[in-house]
């Protein structure tokens, strides 16, 4: 295995700043000048949701690999739904990360 | 720089806290990679710093330790998992646009997923004020907590051993935590649900996080006309 240089390692690092900021830091420069559209502010309001649907239900059932997992063996699902109805009930984000937290892990030791 | 203001109050404390739980163990496991792919620690102070993106980091460094992935095409992995700050970025514009320029640019740097949840449902909740220099103190606070745990994971390296499964699910419950908050009606439920299930369908097919990026274009455009319609028919946002 050929280990990258301390010059490759910094350009590298420095090449992914760029690529990273740029998305960052387009919005700002060039919506905030304007009135944003009635149809974009509307599809901007659905985003969020959309977002994390994405991020959980990848982060419950894809596996490395991409993989799927829809066993009953599936201890990120069980911890989550519980998640689900400990956040709706709470409207806590502490809340659902200790109750997550905690049905994890005693999930795990039973499986 | 004139005009950037941060403010860490009480408040931004209590706000940040979760982020800063979840980067901690995070944050080690990610340095404790760099030490392992050859990264000294100014290399992932330096990362961290400039770059700061949890999974776009993780990825990058699990293609140094490959040896084969030349740096063009890692830049090129890091630029489509970080895309998806262009929506939050745009999201969060409305929030922020009153901002003066350097003060929008240096709050730009410090998107990311778990800042962009906390700041988007600290703005939208109308019954608090949370103003864009407390927005800002929570960024620096999470993305401080960022740089020390990644330093300090390659420090401490191999020493500490934790559950890494645990450790990733504190973020997946924070994520459906801040989720719960945006059911405020059907469509946004229902949209969300849908984007769900699209991002699996997509992620068969699509790497490296572009089936996240996909999927919240696509269901948010559905969100959007199906709004329009219902407004035409005269049953507008809830």
């Amino acid at each position: 295995m050929t280990r990258m240089t301390q010059t490759e390692i910094l350009l590298t690092i420095f090449g992914m700043f760029v690529v990273s900021y740029v998305p960052r830091v387009l919005p700002p420069l060039f919506l905030s000048r304007r009135k944003i559209p009635k149809e974009v502010e509307r599809w901007l309001k659905f985003v969020p949701t959309s977002v994390f649907g994405a991020l959980v239900f990848s982060e419950i059932f894809v596996r490395p690999g991409y993989a799927f997992d829809f066993s009953a063996g599936n201890i990120s699902l069980w911890a989550s739904l519980l998640v689900m109805v400990v956040a709706c009930k709470t409207h806590s984000i502490g809340a659902s990360i200790v109750s997550g937290l905690a049905s994890f892990w005693l999930l795990e030791q039973c499986f | 720089m004139c005009g950037i203001q941060a403010k860490i109050d009480k408040k931004v404390l209590v706000a940040a806290l979760p982020i800063v739980m979840g980067y901690l163990p995070l944050g080690l496991a990610c340095g404790v990679l760099a030490g392992s792919v050859g990264l000294s620690a100014f290399d992932i102070f330096l990362m961290s710093v400039l770059v700061f993106a949890g999974s776009g980091q993780f990825i990058a460094l699990a293609m140094m330790g490959s040896g084969a992935a030349a740096m063009s095409s890692i830049i090129l992995t890091t630029f489509i998992v970080n895309l998806r700050h262009l929506l939050y970025s745009s999201t969060l514009v409305r929030y922020i646009g009153s901002g003066s320029r350097g003060y929008q640019m240096a709050f730009a740097q410090e998107i990311v997923d778990e800042t962009f949840a906390v700041n988007e449902n600290r703005f939208s909740d109308k019954r608090e004020t949370w103003t864009m220099p407390q927005a800002l103190g929570l960024a620096w606070t999470a993305h401080g907590a960022w740089i020390f745990s990644t330093v300090l994971g390659q420090i401490v390296g191999s020493m500490i051993k934790f559950d890494i499964n645990l450790v990733g699910y504190a973020l997946t419950a924070m994520f459906i935590g801040l989720w719960s908050f945006h059911f405020k009606n059907h469509r946004l439920i229902i949209v969300g649900v849908f984007a769900g299930f699209l991002a699996l369908w997509l992620s068969t097919f699509l790497d490296y996080k572009l089936h996240i990026v996909v999927a919240t274009v696509a269901a948010a455009t559905v969100g959007m006309l199906w709004e329009s319609r219902a407004e035409e028919r005269g049953n507008g946002p809830e």
